[in-house]
C-alpha cells in the first residue's frame, strides 16, 4: 500500500487552508447573494417605486460586495500562505530525501531529473495545490449555492438547472478524457524535442564540424511535426468546449424563459403567489453562475490532470527506498584501516547481465600505501567506490578493520574514510567553507596542515583573503590542478584512517604529485592510502600496486616484482617510458 | 563588430519593445483566409452572445408584460413561443459561428508556433559559436520551452479573448448607448477608476512577480550546485548541514512569496468587487431616474427608463465588469508573454555566420580533390597557413597575438601549452568557428574567408575532447561523420581507431543505444566513439584537440597506431595533454598566454631547455 507522502506536509498548512477554504466560500457567498439582494431591489424598490426600499437593498448589496471583496483578499493571502508552506515543506522533504539516496539511487534518477524535480515539478505541485484550496472550493460553493437558491425560488426551473448539470459535466469530462491522452503524447512529443535540442546545443561543434545543419533540422521537424499533430488533435476536441458552455446556457435561457414566463403569467407577477420578473432575472443569473462553475471546476480537472505528472514525479523521488541503510545495531567505531575483499563481486544493476568487479580477493593492512593502476574500464573506482558503502557490494564480503562495512554505521564509516573523486566538484563559497566540508569543526592549523600535505597552501597563500578567498559555483575560478589539490586538502583535513585517491592528481605537474606522495607518505604513517592513478611513475614508490583488468585483480606487488611478473604491467610500462 | 555584442541576453527590467506585438500580428496575418472567416466567427458569436443576454429583456418588456395584462385563462403564447424558436435558431447559429472560429485558430495558433519553433531552430544551426559561447545552452532552451509556451498562451488565449473582448464591449457600449446615455456616463466613470486600479496594482504585481522569481532562482541554482555535487555531499557527510543551510534558503522563498504573491492574488477579487459596486450603481441611479422621471437620453431618442431596460443594462454591466476583471487579472501575464515573445526574436534576429566564399570543393577522382570558384580550380593538398594572425573574444583582450603556424601537406603540427594558452582558439580559427581580427589564413593559398564555409568544414575533421555523441545507436553515431556510409565502413572505421573490440562487448553490440549521459558508457569509450566518427568521414584534414585525454595509456598506444593511418598523408593538427602521444609531431609549438613561444622537433625542444622542456619533466603544471 501507498503511503500518501504530501499528508505530513499537508497537515502542516492545514489551518491555512482550511482559513482559506472558510474564505473563499464566504466570498462565493457574498458574491452569489448579490443578485437575491438584487431581485428584492427590483421587485420591491423599483417595481414598487419605493426608493427607500432601493436604498436599502442598495446598502445591502454594497456591504455584501466590500464582504466579499474581504473575504477574496484574505482567502488570497491564506491561500497563498498555504500553497507556499506546502512546497516549501515539500521541497524540504524532497531534498532530505535525497540527501539520504545512495550513487545508486542517484544513478537512476540522474542528476538533471532530480534538478526538475525540485524545482519546475514542485512548483507546479504548489498551483495546483492553490488551485485546489482556493479554485475548486470556490467553484463548488458557487455551484452549491446557486442551485440552491435556484430552487429557493422556483423548485421547477432548478430542476431544469439540476438536470442540464450532469449532461454538461459528463460532456467536460469526456472532452478532456478525450483530449488527455493526446496531451500526454504531446508532452512526451516535447520531452524528445527538448532533447534533441539540447544535444544540438551541447553539440553544436560537432554539428558544425560535420556541417549537419539540415539534418539536424530534419530530425528537429519530426518532432516538432508530432507536436504540431498532437496539438491540434487534442485542441480540437477542446475547442469544443466553449461553445458547447454556450449552448447549455442557451438552452438554459430559452427554457427559463419559456417555462419562467408561464409562471409569471400564473402569479400575476405577484412576489406572494410566485415567480415574478424579478425573481426571473435572477434565475437567469443564476444559471449563467452555475455554467461558469461547471466550467471553472472542468477546467481545474484538466490542469490537475496535467500537473498529476508532476506529482508523480516528485512522489517517485519522496517514495525511493534508499538502497544503503543502516543496520539495526550499528558500529560506532572503525579501529583501524585494514581493509579485506572477501571473494567481492559487484554490478551497477541487478539485472546487468556484466559484472564491473570480478571474485576479488585482496587484504589491505592498516598504514600500507597502495597503488592501483589499470585500463579504461577495469573497475578501479568501482573497486574503491565500495570501500565507504558507496555502493554495496553484489556478493561476497568487504570488511574495513575486521568488520563487514555493512554493519558499520554509515556516517561513522564513511568518516574514516576520505575518498578523493574522479569528477571532484568544489561548492561555491569560499576555500575555508569547502575545506570544512570534510570536517566542520576544524581549526586553522588543521587546514594549514591539510594543505601543506595537498601542496594547496603555496597557491592560497598568493589568493586575496587566503582561507577567505572566494569560490566560484564548480571551483571554476581555479585551475584544474588546484582544484585537485583543494580536492585533496579538503579530504585529509577529514583526518580519516583510509584515504583514497581516485586519479586525484591527474591535472597536477609531476613534481607537486611527487611531493604530495612524499607527504602522505611521511606525514601519514597510520592512514591508509589508496592511489588510482594512469602514470607508472606516480605509482612506483608505493608499497604494493594491485593490477586490474576487466573487472579483476590480475596482480598485487611491489613495482620491482610487478615488473618481473607482471606482462600488462610491464607493458603500460614500456608504453609511457617509450 | 555587432557580433562581438551579447546580441540577444536577456534582461528581466528591459522594456518590451513595440514592434514585438507587431511581429507577432504579422505572423498571424499571413493565414488571411483563415483570419478572415475567424473574424466573422468570432464577431458572429460575440454579437449573438450579446443578443443573448438581451433577450430576457425582450422576453419581460415585449412579451410576458403585455401578457399578463390579458385575460389570465386565456392568454395566447403563441407569438411568445414564435420569437423563442427564432432566438433558438440565431443562438445556434452562434454556437456554430464559435465552433468554426474556435477550430480554425487552434490550425492557426499551432501552425504559427510551428512555424516559429523551425525558424528558430534552423536559424540556430546557422549561429556563429559567439552565440553559444555568450548564452547559456539552459538559457537558450527556455526560449524554446517557456517562452515559446507564453506565446502559446498569447496565441491561443489572450489574442482571441482580447479580439472577443473588444468586440463586446463594443457591442455592450452601443447597446448601453441605445438603452441610456445617462447610465452610461456612470459606467464609464467607475471603467475610469476600475482602468487606473488595474494599471497600478498591474505594475506592482509585475514588480513583485519578478522579485520572487530571482528568489526562484536562487533556491534552484543551490538544489542544482547541490544535486550536482551530491556525491561530494555524501563523501563528506556534509548532509545534515546541507539541509540546514537549504531550509535557510528556501524559508527566505517562502516569505518573499507569500509577500508578492498575496497582491497579486489579491488584484482579481477587488476588481471583482469594483464591478458589483458598479451593478449597484446602475441599480441606484437608473431607479432614481425612473422613479423622478427624469429624461432618458439613448441614441435611439429621449424617454423615460424601463424595469426592463434597467435590468438589461444592469446584465451588460455584469458582463463587462466580468471582463474587465479578468483582464485584469491577464494583464501581468501578457506583459510577461510579450517579454518571452521578445526573447525569441531575438533568437531569430542574431545575424548568422557570414559565409561570402566562392571555392567549393569537388572530388575529382577516387582520393583527389579540388577547390573550384568557377574559374579557377586547385587541387587540394592539405597546406595550411596562418599568417600574423591576431584573434580576441572580446575587443581590447587579445587571445591570440601574432601567430605564424605553416602546416605542409603530410605534416603533424602539435600544440602544446597550459590551459587558455589558446591552443583551441587556433583550430577554432581554421574551420572558421570564429572569425579572425587580422592576419590571414590560407588553405592550398586559397583565402579561407573565400572558401564555402560547409565545403572548408567537410575538408576539417575534429575530435573535441568534450565529446558529445547523440540519442541513438552507436552504429548511427559513428555514421554521424558521412551520412552515406554503410554499416561496413562504420565498423571498418571502428575496427581502425580500436572502437570494435569494445562494443562488440555491449550486448547489443553497433545497435546499443546511447541515451543522454547514462549510456553506461565510460568517457573513453566515448571519446573512441567520435574518433570513429571522425575516421569514417575521411577527411583531407584533421584536427584532434584532445581526443584521447580519457583513455588509458595503453589503449591510447593501439588507437594511435590506428590514427596513424589515417594521419598518413593528411595534414594533421594535435593538441594534447600527454606530451608522449605529440612526440612524434613534425613540429610542436609550444603556447603560452596566446603566443608561440617555442617551436622545433621534440628532440630539438628537449635540447633547448626551454618551456617545453620544463613542461616535459613536469617542472610546470600543464592544466
Amino acid at each position: 500500500m501507498k503511503v500518501n507522502v504530501f499528508k505530513n506536509s499537508i497537515l502542516k498548512v492545514k489551518k491555512e487552508s482550511i482559513l482559506s477554504m472558510v474564505f473563499i466560500l464566504c466570498e462565493s457567498g457574498f458574491e452569489i447573494f448579490v443578485p437575491l439582494i438584487m431581485a428584492k431591489l427590483i421587485d420591491l424598490g423599483i417595481e414598487q417605486s419605493n426608493m427607500e426600499s432601493v436604498k436599502k437593498y442598495g446598502f445591502i448589496i454594497i456591504g455584501l460586495v466590500i464582504g466579499q471583496a474581504i473575504c477574496g483578499a484574505l482567502c488570497a493571502y491564506f491561500a497563498v500562505k498555504a500553497s507556499t508552506m506546502f512546497a516549501y515543506d515539500i521541497r524540504q522533504d524532497l531534498f532530505k530525501k535525497i540527501q539520504l539516496f545512495s550513487f545508486a539511487n542517484i544513478d537512476k534518477f540522474s542528476t538533471g531529473s532530480l534538478v526538475t524535480r525540485s524545482t519546475t515539478d514542485i512548483a507546479n505541485i504548489q498551483r495546483a495545490f492553490q488551485m485546489v484550496i482556493r479554485g475548486a472550493i470556490r467553484g463548488i460553493g458557487m455551484f452549491i449555492f446557486s442551485l440552491a437558491l435556484s430552487y429557493s425560488i422556483s423548485v421547477k426551473i432548478a430542476l431544469i438547472f439540476t438536470a442540464i448539470v450532469p449532461l454538461i459535466a459528463g460532456s467536460l469530462i469526456t472532452i478532456s478524457r478525450l483530449a488527455m491522452p493526446i496531451f500526454e503524447k504531446m508532452f512526451d512529443a516535447f520531452d524528445s524535442l527538448n532533447n534533441i535540442m539540447s544535444e544540438n546545443i551541447h553539440g553544436i561543434r560537432v554539428v558544425k564540424t560535420f556541417n549537419r545543419e539540415h539534418f539536424e533540422f530534419l530530425k528537429m521537424k519530426k518532432s516538432a511535426d508530432d507536436i504540431y499533430d498532437y496539438s491540434v488533435k487534442a485542441e480540437t476536441y477542446l475547442a469544443f468546449w466553449d461553445p458547447f458552455m454556450n449552448l447549455a446556457m442557451y438552452a438554459a435561457i430559452i427554457f427559463i424563459s419559456w417555462f419562467g414566463a408561464k409562471a409569471i403569467i400564473a402569479s400575476g407577477n405577484n412576489p406572494d403567489l410566485g415567480l415574478t420578473t424579478g425573481k426571473l432575472m435572477s434565475l437567469v443569473t443564476y444559471g449563467m453562475q452555475l455554467l461558469i462553475s461547471l466550467m471553472f471546476m472542468s477546467m481545474i480537472y484538466v490542469m490537475l490532470v496535467i500537473s498529476s505528472a508532476s506529482i508523480e514525479r516528485v512522489k517517485e523521488v519522496l517514495l525511493e527506498e534508499p538502497s544503503i541503510k543502516n543496520c539495526d545495531s550499528p558500529v560506532f567505531n572503525v579501529k583501524n584501516g585494514d581493509i579485506e575483499f572477501d571473494n567481492v563481486s559487484f554490478k551497477y544493476k541487478e539485472d546487468a547481465k556484466n559484472r564491473v568487479l570480478k571474485d576479488v580477493n585482496i587484504k589491505i593492512n592498516s598504514g600500507e600505501m597502495i597503488g592501483l593502476i589499470g585500463g579504461t574500464g577495469s573497475g578501479k573506482s568501482s573497486f574503491v567506490n565500495l570501500i565507504p558503502r558507496l555502493y554495496d557490494v553484489s556478493t561476497g564480503v568487504l570488511k574495513v578493520a575486521g568488520v563487514n562495512v555493512k554493519d558499520y554505521d554509515i556516517r561513522t564509516l564513511r568518516e574514516s574514510i576520505g575518498i578523493v573523486l574522479q569528477k571532484n566538484v568544489l561548492f561555491s563559497g569560499t576555500i575555508e567553507s569547502n575545506l570544512k566540508l570534510g570536517n566542520e569543526h576544524a581549526t586553522l592549523s588543521d587546514m594549514t596542515d591539510a594543505c601543506e600535505i595537498a601542496c594547496a597552501l603555496e597557491f592560497i597563500e598568493e589568493k586575496e583573503g587566503k582561507f577567505g578567498a572566494k569560490v566560484e559555483q564548480g571551483g571554476t575560478n581555479f585551475s584544474g590542478g588546484q582544484r585537485q589539490r583543494l580536492s585533496i586538502a579538503r579530504t585529509i583535513v577529514k583526518k580519516p584512517k583510509i584515504l583514497i585517491f581516485d586519479d586525484s592528481t591527474s591535472a597536477v605537474d609531476t613534481k607537486t604529485d611527487a611531493k604530495i606522495r612524499d607527504g602522505l607518505k611521511n606525514k601519514l604513517p597510520n592512514t591508509t592510502k589508496i592511489i588510482i592513478s594512469q602514470r607508472i611513475i606516480s605509482l612506483k614508490d608505493c608499497d604494493r600496486i594491485i593490477v586490474m583488468d576487466n573487472g579483476k585483480i590480475i596482480a598485487f606487488d611491489t613495482h620491482e616484482n610487478l615488473l618481473k611478473n607482471c606482462d600488462l604491467y610491464k607493458d603500460i610500462n614500456e608504453v609511457q617510458n617509450s | 563588430m555587432a557580433m562581438k555584442d551579447r546580441e540577444a541576453n536577456y534582461a528581466p527590467e528591459k522594456k518590451v519593445k513595440k514592434g514585438t506585438l507587431l511581429r507577432i500580428i504579422k505572423y498571424v496575418l499571413k493565414y488571411k483566409l483563415r483570419l478572415f472567416f475567424i473574424t466573422i466567427g468570432m464577431i458572429g458569436s460575440t454579437l449573438i452572445n450579446v443578443g443573448a443576454s438581451l433577450f430576457i429583456k425582450v422576453a419581460i418588456d415585449d412579451y410576458i408584460m403585455p401578457m399578463l395584462l390579458q385575460d389570465k385563462a386565456n392568454v395566447d403564447f403563441l407569438p411568445y413561443l414564435r420569437i423563442i424558436l427564432l432566438f433558438t435558431l440565431f443562438l445556434l447559429v452562434g454556437v456554430l459561428c464559435a465552433i468554426m472560429y474556435k477550430l480554425l485558430m487552434v490550425t492557426l495558433s499551432n501552425g504559427i508556433l510551428m512555424e516559429i519553433r523551425e525558424q528558430m531552430y534552423e536559424k540556430m544551426q546557422s549561429l556563429p559559436l559567439r552565440f553559444f559561447d555568450t548564452n547559456s545552452a539552459g538559457d537558450i532552451m527556455s526560449r524554446y520551452t517557456n517562452d515559446l509556451d507564453t506565446l502559446r498562451q498569447v496565441l491561443s488565449q489572450v489574442f482571441p479573448q482580447s479580439i472577443t473582448g473588444f468586440l463586446t464591449v463594443i457591442a455592450i457600449f452601443t447597446s448601453m448607448l441605445m438603452l441610456s446615455i445617462n447610465l452610461f456616463v456612470v459606467v464609464a466613470i467607475m471603467l475610469l477608476i476600475m482602468l487606473l486600479f488595474t494599471q497600478w496594482a498591474g505594475r506592482k504585481s509585475l514588480k513583485s512577480y519578478r522579485k520572487t522569481q530571482s528568489f526562484i532562482g536562487g533556491l534552484n541554482a543551490y538544489v542544482e550546485e547541490m544535486v550536482l555535487g551530491a556525491k561530494e555531499v555524501k563523501v563528506y557527510c556534509y548532509e545534515d548541514r546541507n539541509v540546514k543551510v537549504f531550509e535557510g534558503k528556501n524559508n527566505d522563498w517562502a516569505k518573499a512569496v507569500v509577500k508578492a504573491d498575496t497582491l497579486s492574488n489579491i488584484l482579481f477579487p477587488v476588481s471583482n468587487s469594483l464591478g458589483n459596486i458598479l451593478y449597484v450603481l446602475i441599480a441606484f441611479a437608473g431607479g432614481m431616474m425612473m422613479l423622478n422621471n427624469i429624461t432618458n437620453y439613448t441614441l435611439r431618442g429621449n424617454g423615460i427608463l424601463t424595469i426592463g431596460t434597467i435590468t438589461s443594462f444592469m446584465t451588460f454591466t455584469k458582463t463587462f465588469s466580468s471582463m474587465i476583471a479578468g483582464f485584469s487579472a491577464q494583464m501581468p501575464f501578457f506583459v510577461q508573454s510579450l517579454s518571452g515573445a521578445e526573447r525569441i526574436f531575438d533568437l531569430i534576429d542574431v545575424s548568422p555566420e557570414i559565409d561570402e566564399g566562392t571555392y567549393k570543393l569537388e572530388k575529382t577522382s577516387k582520393n583527389s580533390w579540388q577547390w573550384n570558384n568557377g574559374k579557377n580550380k586547385v587541387p587540394l593538398v592539405g597546406n595550411i597557413v596562418l599568417d600574423n594572425v591576431n584573434f580576441s573574444y572580446e575587443e581590447g583582450k587579445p587571445v591570440l597575438k601574432n601567430i605564424n603556424v605553416y602546416a605542409d601537406k603530410g605534416q603533424t603540427v602539435a600544440l602544446v601549452g597550459a590551459t587558455g594558452a589558446g591552443k583551441t582558439t587556433i583550430t577554432n580559427l581554421i574551420n572558421r568557428f570564429y572569425e579572425i581580427d587580422n592576419g590571414i589564413i590560407t588553405y592550398d593559398g586559397i583565402n579561407i574567408l573565400d572558401i564555402k564555409k560547409k565545403d572548408l568544414r567537410d575538408s576539417l575533421a575534429i575530435v573535441l575532447q568534450d565529446v558529445s555523441l547523440f540519442t541513438g545507436t552507436i552504429m548511427e553515431n559513428i555514421r554521424y561523420g558521412k551520412l552515406d556510409a554503410t554499416d561496413e565502413e562504420c565498423i571498418a572505421a571502428a575496427k581502425l581507431v580500436y572502437a570494435d573490440s569494445f562494443i562488440e562487448m555491449l550486448p547489443d553490440g553497433y545497435n546499443t543505444v546511447i541515451k543522454g549521459d547514462s549510456g553506461g558508457l565510460s568517457q573513453g569509450q566515448k571519446q573512441l566513439i567520435s574518433i570513429a566518427r571522425a575516421a569514417v568521414a575521411d577527411p583531407p584534414c584533421l584536427i584532434l584537440d584532445e581526443a584521447t585525454s580519457s583513455i588509458d595509456t595503453r589503449t591510447e598506444k593501439l588507437v594511435q597506431k590506428g590514427m596513424e593511418s589515417i594521419m598518413k598523408g593528411r595534414t594533421v593538427f594535435i593538441i594534447a595533454h600527454r606530451l608522449s602521444t605529440i612526440r612524434d609531431a613534425d613540429v610542436i609549438m609550444v603556447m603560452k598566454n596566446g603566443e608561440i613561444i617555442e617551436r622545433g622537433t621534440h628532440d630539438s625542444l628537449l635540447e633547448k631547455r626551454g618551456h617545453y622542456f620544463e613542461l616535459y619533466t613536469g617542472v610546470v603544471e600543464l592544466d
